[in-house]
């Protein structure tokens, strides 16, 4: 991507962060609201891959609470899907952990974001301490992930378009968990399917 | 429509150039139930508005226009002591500028806000961070009574519970045995923390230990270390070179700080360091260079200081160009009225006169600037002034400037250092320049033991006009003036009252006390004072 599309995406982001703000303001509109922020969030994961693409994706590691970050993203969702029951399983989280928080909220934001759109009724976040690594799971009661989407592994480039979106946000939240390193270990994300589909992502 | 929550009571500012931003902000925190929230467009009116009171929280947009942004403000604020450490300062940043901001320094925000946002996000995050700051209540509070002892043994409290603030009260503790000087627990903690984890501050923090410890050599070394490991971590490259220049490798300094602003351009504060070390370096031509782009950038901003057209005007004339040196401080006297900056920007012109030929100039500047109250101004400033006295042959006057900057700053030896420099730049050897702070040290600890052995042994006359005399010449100096005061207590309370000595006393008093509320000798004094008023 060269930088006049880069700069392109960044105006086109801000104008929908501008218009997504001034839905909010006007306090009646907030399925419109949600889809300009989401489509914002959207620009700005691109923009993302593209530094990531090009090695300049840096992280900033410091200590935050695993429990505390899935609450928030919970209260928002919440928000966002007034209709579905998103429940917390932060028992067994460890009470800090070692990550890029702002980072980490996006790559979870997202895979939350998928999970809502296709569940039926239930989303469920937890985070639990496993074999010295941290692991995020978001499960849903939706129809799953499609076969193709698992096989991909998120390994290589962002996939082609689907019911799924773009696979951009997997994509990104795959590289945001490899970039967290620790002793020799990268982190990883895993799709899988149960009663619908788990998204896992563990940080060494 | 509102609601009485935790939010109610707690004073929010919030700072943003952007009126939508401005309106989005105010809606969405008296919708989550703030009342007391003020909102401005600049830091000129965030200024203002904190000379008239305190607030909790701090929401700051990173791009304020033009100019100085919200790390720069933030850097401000902290370096001034201006809002207390219990404030809760957030950053809010576009995705393109988070990097610059998570990386700036040491002087970080306590939160980072990525636009866009939801209420609901703000909301979230407004919640967890006073729940930090009811937990961190009781360390924040000595910090801002620069208390470091006290900082340490609350933050132990939080270490114990290993609970989610683990890592941040270690974090904290670890500024605190810097700043108390106990430089092997400092580096006992910080060898616990990367062993949790390598993280770049615990990294940082070690190095600063060891060169607290006088290992500064191997300081240097693990700060380059982490500078190749890290090449965005602005807080390295600024220790990295601090501690070369102290280490009297100035050339190598102004290349790390040089490589430092090729990632990012920084504060002020950097510019200016960096400008320093070019001057005394002998490279004038950069320090002009970026100490006149980083003006251009602030010009109207309330983070530019003196200090700054000084180096400045320095730099333009060491390379003859006396004329352009004294311009800019005349602009810069438009700027700063106070009696620091305009007996130091009158000292900057002093140099620019004498390269010029005009030496009568000269010599009338450096009068107007003797005729300060120099136990008012800062110890650069005097520094300043004696090392003008010095390039114009009035060694007396130098030296007796240089002995009342160390009796008037008496443990600080950063003031120490600079008297020093000066010594050694106007020719005296270094032995020499060591023998007359200590005998200047000396002098002042025997004329107060003195005071006090007359004023126990009852000759309070004496002690009075010893100690008052010195306390008029050592403003600064606290324990000069607290005794002073004690020694006309004590004379009123036998000689009884008289409204003059009274008066005087009272205001030796005051000075104490404006500076250090929790003086020991206070309380004795008051003591004192008390029984006069009774009789």
């Amino acid at each position: 991507m060269d930088e006049l599309a880069a700069a392109v995406i960044h105006d086109v982001k801000n104008q929908l962060a501008e218009l997504a703000l001034r839905l909010e303001r006007r306090g009646d509109c907030a399925g419109e609201t949600d889809i300009a922020f989401a489509a914002a969030r959207r620009l700005t994961g691109l923009l993302l891959v593209q530094r990531q693409q090009a090695g300049t994706l840096r992280l900033n590691v410091d200590s935050g609470c695993p429990g505390d970050l899935l609450q928030e993203l919970a209260a928002e969702y919440r928000a966002l899907f007034p209709a579905l029951d998103i429940s917390l399983e932060t028992e067994a989280a460890p009470a800090f952990w070692f990550y890029d928080a702002a980072l980490l909220r996006l790559a979870l934001g997202n895979a939350i974001h998928n999970a809502c759109r296709h569940a039926r009724a239930a989303v469920r976040l937890r985070a639990q301490e496993q074999d010295g690594q941290l692991e995020f799971g978001i499960t849903d009661d939706g129809p799953g992930f499609p076969q193709e989407m698992l096989a991909q592994e998120l390994r290589a480039a962002p996939m082609p378009a689907s019911r799924h979106g773009t696979g951009l946000g997997l994509y990104l939240a795959a590289r945001i968990a490899e970039l967290h390193q620790n002793g020799g270990n990268s982190g990883n994300t895993e799709l899988r399917n149960g009663q619908g589909a788990i998204f896992l992502l563990r940080l060494p | 429509m509102t609601v009485v929550n935790q939010f109610s009571s707690k004073r929010v500012l919030v700072i943003d150039d952007q009126a939508g931003m401005r309106t989005q902000l105010q809606m969405s925190l008296t919708h989550s139930g703030f009342e007391k929230l003020h909102v401005v467009a600049s830091i000129k009116e965030a200024l203002s508005l904190m000379n008239n009171g305190h607030y909790d929280i701090i929401l700051c947009d990173y791009f304020l226009g033009e100019g100085t942004n919200g790390q720069q403000f933030l850097e401000y604020l902290r370096n001034r002591d201006l809002i207390s450490r219990n404030t809760i300062f957030i950053m809010i940043t576009a995705e393109s500028s988070y990097e610059s901001v998570v990386t700036a320094a040491e002087c970080a925000p306590d939160d980072y806000l990525l636009k866009p946002f939801t209420a609901e996000q703000l909301n979230n995050r407004l919640g967890k961070l006073l729940e930090r700051q009811s937990c961190f209540a009781a360390i924040d509070k000595a910090a801002d009574a620069k208390d470091w002892e006290r900082v340490a043994a609350q933050c132990d409290e939080v270490i114990a519970v290993r609970d989610k603030f683990f890592i941040e009260a270690s974090k904290i503790k670890g500024e605190a045995l810097l700043k108390s000087g106990h430089a092997p627990e400092a580096a006992a903690l910080y060898t616990e923390m990367l062993a949790l984890r390598p993280l770049p501050w615990a990294k940082l923090g070690l190095a600063r230990a060891l060169a607290l410890n006088g290992s500064k050599d191997q300081a240097a070394a693990l700060a380059r270390e982490l500078v190749a490991e890290h090449d965005h971590y602005m807080g390295a490259y600024d220790f990295l070179g601090g501690v070369l220049a102290e280490t009297g490798d100035k050339e190598a300094a102004l290349e790390i700080l040089q490589s430092a602003r090729q990632v990012s351009p920084g504060t002020l504060n950097r510019v200016r360091h960096v400008a320093e070390l070019a001057v005394d370096t002998g490279r004038h031509d950069v320090a002009e260079q970026i100490m006149t782009e980083a003006l251009a950038k602030h010009k109207y901003s309330p983070v530019r200081e003196a200090q700054d057209y000084a180096i400045l005007s320095k730099a333009i004339n060491e390379q003859g160009k006396p004329e352009k040196a004294l311009a800019v401080l005349k602009e810069a006297k438009q700027s700063f009225s106070d009696e620091a900056s305009s007996v130091l920007l009158t000292t900057s012109e002093i140099a620019a006169h004498r390269k010029a030929g005009n030496n009568e100039l000269a010599e009338a500047a450096l009068s107007q600037a003797l005729a300060a109250h120099h136990g008012d101004l800062p110890p650069s400033v005097v520094a300043a002034v004696a090392d003008a006295c010095f390039a114009l042959g009035k060694e007396q006057q130098a030296t007796d400037l240089l002995k009342q900057l160390v009796q008037n700053n008496p443990d600080d030896t950063a003031a120490q250092e600079k008297v020093h420099t000066v010594l050694t730049a106007a020719g005296k050897g270094e032995a020499e320049a060591t023998a007359m702070i200590a005998a200047s040290v000396q002098e002042i600890i025997q004329l107060n033991n003195e005071g006090v052995r007359k004023a126990e042994a009852g000759e309070l006359n004496e002690a009075v006009s010893l100690l008052c005399d010195a306390a008029d010449r050592l403003p600064n100096n606290l324990q000069i003036v607290g005794n002073a005061a004690l020694a006309l207590a004590l004379d009123l309370a036998r000689s009884g009252y008289t409204s003059i000595k009274m008066h005087e006393c009272t205001r030796l008093r005051q000075l104490v006390a404006a500076k250090s509320p929790d003086y020991p000798k206070l309380a004795q004094i008051d003591a004192v004072l008390k029984k006069v008023s009774q009789e």
